[in-house]
């Protein structure tokens, strides 16, 4: 991920980064204004060919923002983009027929059935392998008889997300993708994108939830208040995400402040709750020290993970984040 | 490409064709059953003949016992044009504002084709829907007009027909404009009814008023109608205002559309 604030500038279809590697995506200083609110301050982002990249951040954080202006559903009020080398906003047709693009909040012609849709998405792109499309079909157990009206948010999802792979895109763009899918297709999903990144196909994956970045990114970016406060891969982000720990001790929960990396302890009766970073031996020792009855160590969801990143200090926001260029 | 987006608009009006078509056949064939017994009792033009001559011209009540009169009168004064108009602004709204407001916009404006394709192929979409129903409303009156045995002539028939099939579509075409600026459904479909009905009002009553008479020329509604084709012929350039002024606001809302951000779900 390419984070160099001296190239704004324009590259060419196809140009390169110094690395050898293709840009599809190039954004630099996106800033989007509604109104008086500043939705957007300033987004860089980069994604090549061939690369997961993993768009974090709780809601309304300015992830779909920023994917609608890429796909240009909305006019930038600055900040300068390029999708396969091309303005968005003069060249977007050109540039939006390698990119198929999954939205969050999907809604669709109620009276049509599912094979309709798809067969009109098909027509208009004009890039799809029917083989693909059945082979997806049946994997997500699509009913293309059905109409979309009688569709459960699962299963328009599904339908969304045939329209995506079944393409020849060289881009995917999902926001929210597995929201109302079961675990077993979210893995059916990851097995997609898992085979298209093999096909050389690059995807842009927006979600609030860390562990679906985490199981299929490469890198990540994690936005805050229009703003992006992380990047890295997805490795030096866990590194730096806090667990939520809870344990229930026999008696009064101990005083465990002395343990390094762990912060925002609050005990209450026998409960002890906090978050962790760092190294987990200290922790487990000090734990199994006052014999808990029960520990959990869980999974950060987003808003934990990096609260600190999220959390605004006046004096060192800019040196703060974790830069980890790839 | 132009093509499945034409197509892809057109599939979801045919019900809401069927249901205005099946409203003003229904209006007519209604209206039309009276004419006999109009045209046998002339104590209905004698009670026309008390009332202000003024009046009986806004209302268009002016010749009741002639045939002209009477559809004139009773259906192409007012309720057909303003009927097909209300029905081609709600037509245009389906498939512009109605769209965007549902969301349905998202995932054809992220396909590989460009905005003014998209309301190009919608406002094609509603001109045509708007001609169908012309077509039908003609067929239907030219029935009418066989099974009662009104007699107007077939071109006079036809001529009025096409005059208020135009305003509904200056009203269609000011709806995408309205839906083009904004986005939002009740502004499309308030500036394609609302223009309508200030035409009306201009063409109808301002001439009632001193002074006021040739505001009536700035009215669409005027343009098209105000020479009451069913018993004058129409002038060419009554055709062509209405077209005309369809053409620049569809050009106007094209321009728009291309300028602005596309509303979320």
């Amino acid at each position: 991920m390419d984070d160099d604030p001296t190239d704004p500038g324009a590259p060419s279809p196809g140009d390169s980064s110094p690395g050898g590697r293709t840009a599809v995506v190039e954004i630099r200083g996106l800033v989007k204004d509604y109104g008086r609110v500043r939705a957007l301050n300033g987004i860089d982002l980069t994604v090549h060919a061939g690369e997961v990249v993993g768009f974090l951040g709780p809601n309304g954080a300015g992830k779909s923002t920023t994917i609608r202006c890429l796909l240009d559903l909305l006019r930038p009020t600055g900040g300068t983009m390029r999708l396969f080398g091309r303005d968005p906003r003069t060249g977007g047709v050109e540039a939006r027929r390698r990119v198929s693009y999954v939205p969050g909040e999907l809604r669709l012609p109620p009276r049509s059935t599912a094979g309709e849709i798809l067969d009109s998405v098909a027509r208009l792109r004009g890039d799809c392998d029917p083989a693909r499309r059945a082979d997806v079909t049946e994997r997500l157990g699509l009913d293309p008889h059905k109409a979309a009206k009688g569709l459960s948010t699962g299963n328009r999802r599904k339908v969304a997300l045939v329209s995506a792979f079944m393409s020849r895109a060289d881009l995917l763009v999902f926001d929210e993708p597995t929201s109302g899918l079961d675990p077993l297709l979210q893995q059916v999903f990851r097995d997609l994108v898992r085979e298209a990144k093999a096909r050389g196909t690059a995807v842009l994956l927006s979600s609030h939830v860390l562990a679906e970045v985490q199981r299929t990114a490469d890198h990540a970016v994690v936005l805050r208040q229009g703003r992006i406060v992380a990047r890295g891969t997805v490795d030096d982000l866990r590194g730096n995400a806090a667990q939520r720990v809870e344990a229930v001790f026999p008696g009064t929960a101990p005083d465990l402040g002395a343990v390094p990396g762990l912060a925002d302890i609050r005990t209450d009766g026998r409960r002890l709750r906090a978050r962790f970073t760092g190294d987990p031996a200290p922790l487990l020792d000090a734990l199994a020290r006052h014999r808990p009855t029960s520990v959990e160590i869980a999974e950060p969801d987003l808003d934990d993970a990096f609260r600190d990143l999220y959390t605004p200090h006046a004096d060192d926001t800019a040196a703060r984040p974790p830069e980890a260029h790839a | 490409m132009t093509g499945a987006l034409l197509s892809g608009a057109l599939r979801p009006l045919g019900r809401a064709l069927a249901v205005w078509g099946t409203a003003l056949a229904g209006l007519i064939l209604l209206t039309s059953a009276f004419w006999p017994a109009f045209r046998d009792s002339p104590g209905m033009t004698e009670a026309i003949g008390g009332m202000p001559q003024g009046l009986v011209d806004a209302l268009g009540l002016g010749d009741l016992g002639t045939p002209e009169g009477f559809l004139w009168g009773n259906l192409y004064s007012l309720l057909v044009p303003l009927l097909m108009a209300v029905a081609g602004a709600s037509l245009a709204t389906s498939l512009t504002a109605r769209q965007e407001e549902s969301g349905h916009y998202e995932l054809l404006l992220t396909q590989p084709v460009s905005r003014t394709a998209v309301l190009t192929a919608r406002i094609t979409a509603a001109a045509l829907a708007v001609l169908a129903l012309g077509a039908a409303v003609f067929l239907v009156q030219w029935a009418a007009d066989a099974i009662w045995d009104i007699g107007v002539p077939v071109a006079r028939l036809a001529s009025t027909v096409a005059l208020c099939t135009f305003t509904a579509v200056v009203a269609a075409a000011a709806t995408a404009l309205g839906a083009a600026v904004t986005g939002r459904p009740a502004v499309a479909e308030g500036a394609g009814v609302g223009l309508t009905v200030a035409g009306y009002v201009v063409s109808a009553l301002f001439p009632l008023r001193e002074g006021w008479e040739s505001a009536q020329y700035i009215s669409p509604w005027n343009w098209a109608l105000g020479g009451e084709p069913l018993t004058t012929t129409a002038e060419w350039w009554r055709y062509l205002a209405p077209l005309a002024l369809a053409a620049v606001l569809a050009a106007l809302a094209l321009a728009a559309f291309d300028r602005r951000d596309i509303h979320a779900a």
